[in-house]
């Protein structure tokens, strides 16, 4: 380089010289120009004679000038000349240059591909001695770096070298490789063992071999080796899988009782799952009620804590512990020892916390099978065990407190406390489910079987002791009653007959009420709203389950419109008898006034479905006789009397079946509603005969009868009701009618009547005509009379029983 | 002279008679050939359908079965309407089923069944000979009084409960009458006097 340098500068000083000449020459040129300038101008001036010389002259400057520009020129071909001659050289220099770079860098890329080979070569000689020394971690770390400096390595950078090294080393190092990962797996195997253990019958033993024939066995250097060596999360899975099944899912079962015991012996640690000596009561002894106690849950958790316990401590320690136990050994082992152990590659930092991992695979499942199998059993079956909630929380506090002890946990994870703090939740849940669950399989029982409904020993009443004495409610029970009887008080219900499993329905809800007003306010409102819940079921499952039954059975039907009312009745009073012992919010708001309505208008669809079905049957009934005319027939007279006895039969049927299940007032009205069907059918259709011959006037006097006297005993009519203002058909008819029928059944009177008329003959009839007409005022002549018919109605009766005579004519002029 | 074209008829079959006689269990006896002890009470009206061969014609049996409790009764008359034949069932063990209850059901029976239905009249369970209190004597003499068929049998052990049911069938298809006035009957007039043609050995009503 220095030489080439000394060329480039003497190059420099030649062009500087020839420069300075050039410069001189010019100069001179420059004058000498002038000079001729000159010359020539003071020639031409003076002569031209001259001129001629002159001229000559002047072409010999001319040649001289010549002269001058070649000397010019060649100075100039000499600088030329000079500055090519450096440029080459130039060139040359920096080829050289190039070629000395690059042959530099082959030798540093050699020098570094032996380098790295050295050091494969060290690593690979020095895995045996590390694994050796069980230096777990130290090869773990030689794996890695031979691998590092192998990838590093590419084939075509190899200068020379045999490419057939390359793939022995690393073929060697892939063997190493395997040899380091097969010799970790089997110290595994062999120091953490699951098995089933040979002494006692069905129970789990994990063992850890501490010590191997009086050498210790590198259990933690080859875990973390395993780590680094990314081994670890495979077996750790396969392990915790095993662990569940062995140990966790056992305890956590609690069927039979099993305790963890740890025993030494002879560099062999094992835990044991077996039963428990018969001196140590049995956790399962507790447990009567079959939900799981909190002695137990306590019992059940500790053995699953000493079984983490036993493998955080001789499997999986947390990472503060083993360095703890290093620094330990460090200030008594030998200075060469301790450099070996914590060798310079392998700091603190680099090392795994096993326990964490430990944790990260166990716990997701652990928690789980917790919360499946011990707390939600352990959820109280009622809301007022409120200890029983703190202890689940404190117990699930407890434990994840000792898992974060152990290491397995971060602080702060906190599934357990969630789900325990959240028992109120999860115990309403459960217990709405349960009661609607109960609510609807008693729901749709066939039991139809019913029970008697008391008045008096109703809750829900205004008598009851159940219902507060508000200031309204008082004065009403205090007002006296004016009318002398028993003032009916509003909030009663009336003595009946609900289905057994419709009074079980509301006994839960009773229940259930109570059971909030003990409850705390987040448990309360969920029990409440499933008492709610409880009856929209009902509303939604018996219509549908139990609805073509109800239709098609008239006891059925009705007491299903009883159950509707009866439901109905405590809907009312629910609300106010508990709202004051409810906790907030629904001290202020809780009410079922708002179910009511639907439930009474099911109710009443059910019973006007009955009604119009069995009002249908019997004017079908009646129907079927087509007509009452010429009963003196002996086939005809069997088909009316067959028709009448089938009207009478039904009758009796639904009086039976519905006089101790419907409330006696609606019973009469009802029954009376089907009598009076039935009176007006036959009525209307004995009015439309236009022929009535004397042996059918017997026969529909006789069947009139027959009626009015079955009809009497369905209903049920208290017989000291004092008879009213006696009119002219009470005093006719049978003096022991109930007047009561007549109210009820409007038609009754006209019925009976309608059987006098036809027994009366025409003079007698005329004759209370005439009487009746004069008693009153005109224009209410039927009502004063007694007459119940239409004069056009009698008129009609009168043509059809008595032949054309001219006393009919004159009686029925009487009714134009 | 015998009709070679198959021939088919439906008979309407009611049974009733008190409650916990034993009138669903004769049915399942005969249609299905089971017996179940916890046979809850019938509710309403059920009904079941059997076939059987008489001759060469082919019966349909729809057999409609009633509550026996009063309770669970529905009282109508399209049960009665078109019935064929009626089976008065009581229980042998319990002399209340017999005595005044088989009357009201005849009543009840007369009230709403065509006059020329045919009867019957079952003792069940016979099978607990020990229990008994009303004699097949006394059974058979409350049919005659009655017209009506009269079997002893037991759901239970089986015995009896097909003949009740096929003596009834061969009345049914004797009784011509019930053929023209049944409105299930598909079989052309024609045939249907033809039939009793064929059985008149058979027929002794």
């Amino acid at each position: 380089m220095a030489a080439l340098r000394q060329v480039q500068l003497q190059l420099q000083d030649d062009a500087l010289g020839s420069r300075e000449g050039i410069e001189a020459g010019v100069a001179a040129l420059q004058r000498k120009m002038d000079e001729v300038k000159g010359q020539v101008y003071e020639t031409v001036n003076k002569h031209y004679r001259e001129f001629v010389q002159a001229f000559d002259y002047a072409l010999d400057l001319n040649g001289e000038v010549a002269g001058l520009a070649q000397q010019l020129q060649a100075v100039n071909n000499l600088a030329n000349d000079a500055s090519v001659g450096v440029l080459n050289k130039l060139h040359t220099a920096t080829e050289r240059h190039v070629a000395l770079t690059r042959k530099l860098k082959d030798a540093d890329c050699i020098i570094s591909v032996l380098e790295r080979l050295c050091r494969i070569h060290d690593d690979l000689t020095g895995m045996d001695g590390l694994m050796e020394r069980s230096l777990f971690p130290q090869a773990a770390l030689s794996v890695h770096r031979i691998n590092a400096l192998l990838s590093e390595l590419n084939p075509e950078d190899q200068f020379g070298c045999d490419a057939k090294i390359f793939a022995v080393i690393r073929a060697e190092s892939r063997r190493k490789r395997t040899a380091v990962k097969s010799h970790l797996e089997t110290l595994w195997s062999t120091s953490v063992r699951l098995a089933t253990a040979h002494h006692a019958e069905g129970a789990s033993e994990l063992v850890v071999v501490l010590t191997d024939n009086n050498k210790p066995v590198h259990l933690q250097p080859a875990l973390q080796a395993m780590h680094s060596l990314a081994m670890l999360e495979s077996k750790m899975d396969v392990f915790c899988k095993a662990l569940m099944q062995q140990f966790i899912s056992p305890l956590l079962a609690n069927d039979t009782p099993l305790a963890p015991t740890v025993t030494k012996f002879k560099g062999v640690v094992s835990l044991t799952l077996m039963a428990p000596r018969d001196d140590v009561p049995s956790p399962a002894a507790a447990d009567v009620s079959g939900r799981l106690s909190v002695t137990q849950l306590r019992l059940i958790l500790e053995n699953v804590a000493t079984v983490i316990e036993f493998v955080n401590t001789h499997a999986f320690p947390k990472k503060s512990a083993v360095l703890a136990q290093d620094n330990g050994q460090d200030e008594n082992a030998p200075a060469s020892r301790r450099r070996d152990l914590v060798a310079e590659e392998l700091d603190a930092a680099d090392l795994a916390d096993l326990a964490l991992l430990f944790g990260a695979h166990l716990w997701p499942v652990l928690h789980q099978a917790i919360i499946n199998e011990l707390l939600s059993a352990a959820i109280p079956k009622r809301s007022d065990e409120t200890e029983v909630f703190a202890a689940v929380s404190r117990l699930a506090h407890e434990f994840e407190a000792k898992m974060v002890d152990f290491g397995l946990l971060e602080v702060g994870q906190h599934e357990l406390l969630v789900f325990a703090q959240n028992i109120h939740n999860h115990f309403a849940a459960k217990k709405r489910q349960d009661v609607l669950a109960a609510a609807r399989s008693c729901m749709l029982s066939e039991d139809h079987n019913s029970v008697v409904c008391n008045s008096s020993a109703e809750r829900g009443g205004a008598g009851s002791a159940a219902f507060p004495t508000t200031a309204v409610m008082a004065d009403a029970a205090l007002q006296p009653a004016t009318d002398g009887s028993e003032r009916p008080v509003t909030f009663d219900f009336p003595d009946c007959q609900i289905t057994q499993r419709t009074r079980k329905i509301v006994d839960m809800a009773y229940d259930m009420l109570e059971e909030v007003t003990t409850s705390s306010p987040a448990i309360a409102v969920h029990l409440f709203v499933a008492v709610r819940d409880m009856f929209d079921l009902y509303r939604a499952v018996v219509p549908v389950h139990h609805g073509a039954t109800f239709e098609r059975v008239p006891m059925l039907g009705m007491l299903f419109h009883n159950d509707c009312m009866f439901i109905a009745h405590h809907l009312i009073t629910l609300g106010i008898q508990f709202k004051s012992r409810l906790p907030p919010p629904m001290n202020a708001t809780a009410t079922f006034v708002d179910m009511v309505v639907p439930f009474r208008q099911l109710g009443e669809r059910f019973f006007v479905h009955q009604m119009d079905l069995q009002r249908d049957l019997l004017i079908e009934a009646i129907v079927s006789a087509n007509g009452f005319k010429q009963t003196h027939l002996p086939e005809k007279k069997a088909v009316v009397e067959k028709a009448i006895k089938q009207v009478l039969l039904q009758l009796t049927h639904l009086s039976k079946v519905w006089k101790n299940v419907l409330p006696l007032t609606l019973f009469n009205q009802t029954m009376a509603h089907l009598i009076e069907a039935a009176m007006g059918k036959i009525i209307s259709d004995i009015l439309a005969i236009s022929d009535i011959g004397e042996d059918e006037t017997h026969e529909l006097v006789g069947i009139i009868s027959l009626v009015v006297q079955r009809a009497e005993t369905l209903l049920v009519l208290d017989a000291a009701v004092p008879a009213r203002a006696s009119t002219l058909v009470a005093r006719t008819s049978a003096p022991k009618t109930n007047p009561a029928i007549r109210s009820l059944v409007p038609s009754w009177s006209k019925f009976v009547q309608l059987g006098e008329i036809l027994n009366m003959s025409l003079a007698e009839i005329t004759e209370r005509w005439i009487a009746g007409t004069a008693a009153s005022a005109p224009g209410s002549v039927n009502a004063a009379a007694g007459w119940l018919f239409q004069p056009q109605e009698l008129a009609h009766l009168i043509r059809a029983l008595f032949s054309d005579t001219p006393l009919r004519h004159k009686t029925l002029a009487l009714f134009k | 002279m015998a009709a070679a074209s198959p021939r088919e008829t439906t008979f309407k079959l009611l049974l009733v008679g008190e409650s916990n006689t034993g009138k669903s269990s004769l049915i399942m006896r005969f249609t299905d050939n089971v017996f179940d002890e916890d046979l809850s009470a019938t509710i309403g009206v059920d009904f079941k359908v059997k076939q059987m061969f008489l001759n060469d014609t082919t019966i349909k049996l729809t057999i409609w079965d009633t509550a026996g409790q009063e309770r669970f009764r529905t009282l109508t008359s399209s049960f009665y309407r078109g019935a064929h034949g009626v089976i008065f069932v009581y229980d042998v063990t319990r002399r209340e089923t017999f005595d005044t209850a088989l009357d009201t059901w005849l009543t009840e029976v007369d009230t709403y069944a065509t006059n020329d239905v045919v009867k019957m009249l079952i003792g069940n369970k016979i099978d607990q000979t020990e229990e008994r209190q009303v004699s097949r004597a006394e059974g058979l003499a409350f049919a005659q009084r009655h017209s009506m068929l009269f079997i002893e049998c037991s759901a239970r052990t089986r015995v009896g409960v097909e003949q009740a049911f096929e003596e009834l069938v061969q009345k049914m298809y004797d009784t011509p009458a019930l053929w023209r006035t049944g409105p299930t009957n598909n079989v052309q007039l024609g045939g249907a006097e033809e039939a009793p043609a064929l059985d008149q050995g058979c027929g002794y009503c």
